[in-house]
């Protein structure tokens, strides 16, 4: 575990120096190294203007984001797959894609009629996808003989019901709005300042905090409800907790950079495969180790086919399925 | 003999009237009666030649002239054959529901195959890549709506125009202006292998997108914040302001752009997205708002310290 950790968070501090130093401008090495020295006192500053825009307002929270939706993401989807107790779960079970989606949608379709502004994106995101889950909570798990396959039922027909909107205002729109709204789905951290972490960066931190809280919760879970409630674990409450935590933390990442797939399912999975089954466990590491990955997945994103950019969602697919068959393969799978 | 003078005097006016008679007869045989418009730009040229009145429906973004647009619409998207071929009004005239003709900008749905099977002529008019293929597509509208003469003088109008805008440009050796051009806030961006690429080029501008253009690309490639800050184009043109409520405010508070020249010399200039985005009639005025953006950065003393 310690070994797994230090490693984790050595490559995390790879991560963030790819980050920063690799992209489709060219910078000399020798400059980002005197100017990140200069920023912590030693020496002064080595970049031109243009550079150090580049390097601090483009670069720099683009990173910072990325961490903070990578490890959101990825301790989301452990705490999910803890809660529900199903491998397949990740933070976007309860409708919260569908609800960001839907409300994203509304807003770009709004602003091309000239009635709307730009910022109503993220709100009108973060509304959408709390809303979905408020309502997939108020149908599958307010009663009190609601189970986790009741929530996840009521988050299908949630999800069901929240697209079918979103493709019906699709159709009825502009092919520009089109356009738009799919580059939103297909999530990027291209859009990203330093006034989008600071918004996102309280939800994000008390949200990781109450996840990886609940790891030793969630590992008396992993027997069984009703064993864990004879055991004194108030089932219902830390499910609504994690849940609830889970929720508000991926709403506010996806309202700031969009829908970034297979983060939450796959670092889990990997970190499992590392350290074991235990919560307490899985959760820390995947915090860092979902950061690191998004780091690095947005780096080859930026830099491939520069300067456009390949959607965020496929450079995590199509680096987190190999590794992980890769893995699946090397050693026995886990159960959850 | 008064008899054989009124005879041939009878002659001779029937014999004046024979031209009027055909040249009347062959206007309205191949003036459409009942024309669908699937294209803004084909829309804005219709009425601007007069055809306005064959016009029975138009796509859903067509929205200019501001008055006198039919009220049926259809989606340009997801076109309908079978909305298309029962959308006329039946007359004596027109005693079908199918149109004459239908102009599309693209070919969704394979609707120009489905539709040709239906007897319909279908015609094909996307963005031009330059100055002439946008005044051929006027005048063959003209042609084919039979307002041939009016397509010529609006075409010939346009061509004078955007002449008189390229030579009231001074010379600028020395500085070169670079300039981005903005379709939309993800940074998708036009070369100038586009019609507005072109005008731009005659203008004598230098477009920072033009390294990065690729086939696939065709002529509208995607570029990313950190390459607009590097390139630090001297004049920022926005195609965005009505979709995405772009502005020179907006465009200064982005990560990195502060300082790009543009922004700090206050040469972001915002253009009228559906102006910015058709060649039709109103390619004039885009000609006219570019070479006015164009002449103002020239003599921006800030740009050349």
């Amino acid at each position: 575990m310690a070994i797994v950790a230090a490693v984790t968070f050595g490559a995390l501090l790879v991560a963030i120096v790819c980050g920063l130093v690799i992209g489709p401008t060219s910078i000399p090495t020798w400059r980002l190294v005197g100017e990140l020295f200069a920023h912590v006192g030693i020496g002064h500053n080595t970049l031109t203007p243009l550079q150090w825009d580049v390097v601090w307002q483009i670069r720099g929270p683009r990173m910072v984001i990325g961490l903070l939706a990578g490890s959101m993401l990825a301790v989301a989807g452990g705490t999910y797959q803890g809660v529900f107790r199903n491998p397949l779960a990740d933070p976007y079970l309860l409708g919260v894609a569908a609800g960001a989606g839907l409300g994203a949608t509304f807003a770009i379709i709004d602003i091309s009629h000239g009635v709307g502004t730009p910022t109503w994106t993220p709100l009108l995101a973060f509304v959408g996808a709390m809303g979905a889950v408020i309502v997939t909570w108020l149908i599958g798990g307010r009663s009190m003989r609601s189970n986790t396959a009741t929530l996840i039922l009521a988050g299908v027909a949630v999800a069901s019901l929240l697209t079918s909107a979103q493709t019906f205002l699709q159709q009825q729109s502009s092919a520009n709005s089109i356009t738009r709204v799919y580059i939103w789905l297909l999530g990027s951290l291209a859009s990203a300042g330093w006034g989008t972490v600071w918004l996102v960066f309280p939800y994000v931190i008390v949200c990781i905090i109450i996840c990886v809280g609940a790891g030793r919760a969630l590992d008396v879970m992993s027997v069984g409800e009703d064993e864990s409630r004879s055991l004194g674990v108030p089932v219902r409450r830390v499910r609504f907790v994690v849940i609830a935590a889970s929720s508000l933390g991926t709403a506010a990442i996806v309202s700031a950079v969009g829908l970034v797939g297979f983060v939450g399912i796959i670092v889990p999975h990997i970190v499992r495969l590392l350290v074991g089954t235990s919560y307490r466990r899985i959760l820390p590491i995947s915090v860092i180790f979902g950061a690191a990955f998004l780091v690095f997945a947005d780096t080859v994103a930026r830099t491939v086919i520069a300067p456009s950019e390949l959607p965020l969602g496929v450079v995590t697919a199509l680096i987190g399925a190999p590794v992980f068959v890769i893995i699946l393969s090397l050693r026995r799978p886990v159960a959850v | 003999m008064f008899k054989s003078l009124r005879l041939t005097l009878a002659l001779f006016l029937s014999a004046l009237a024979i031209p009027l008679i055909v040249s009347s007869g062959a206007s309205a045989a191949t003036k459409p009666s009942c024309v669908v418009s699937l294209s803004p730009t084909a829309t804005e040229t219709l009425y601007a030649i007069g055809a306005g009145k064959q016009v029975q429906a138009v796509d859903t973004d067509s929205n200019y002239p501001k008055t006198g647009l039919p009220k049926k619409r259809i989606n340009a998207l997801d076109p309908s054959v079978e909305a298309i071929i029962g959308i006329c009004k039946t007359t004596s005239a027109h005693p079908s529901s199918k149109p004459n003709l239908v102009i599309i900008s693209y070919d969704a749905n394979d609707i120009k195959e489905k539709l040709t099977a239906q007897g319909i002529k279908v015609i094909e008019q996307d963005a031009p890549t330059n100055e002439a293929g946008a005044l051929f597509q006027i005048r063959q509208l003209g042609t084919l709506s039979g307002h041939l003469k009016k397509a010529d003088t609006l075409a010939a109008s346009i061509k004078t125009t955007i002449a008189a805008d390229v030579a009231s440009v001074p010379k600028h050796p020395g500085k070169t202006l670079t300039a981005y051009y903005e379709l939309d806030t993800t940074y998708y961006s036009l070369t100038s292998s586009t019609f507005v690429g072109s005008l731009l080029k005659e203008l004598g501008v230098v477009n920072i997108a033009d390294p990065k253009n690729t086939t696939a690309d065709a002529g509208y490639p995607q570029l990313s914040a950190e390459y607009i800050v590097s390139a630090n184009p001297k004049m920022i043109l926005l195609a965005d302001t009505i979709c995405c409520k772009a502005s020179a405010a907006t465009v200064a508070k982005r990560p990195g752009f502060s300082n790009v020249a543009a922004v700090k010399d206050g040469e972001v200039i915002g253009l009228n997205d559906d102006i910015a985005s058709r060649w039709g009639p109103r390619l004039s005025l885009l000609m006219n708002q570019l070479t006015a953006s164009v002449k103002g950065a020239l003599k921006n003393s800030k740009l050349w310290q």
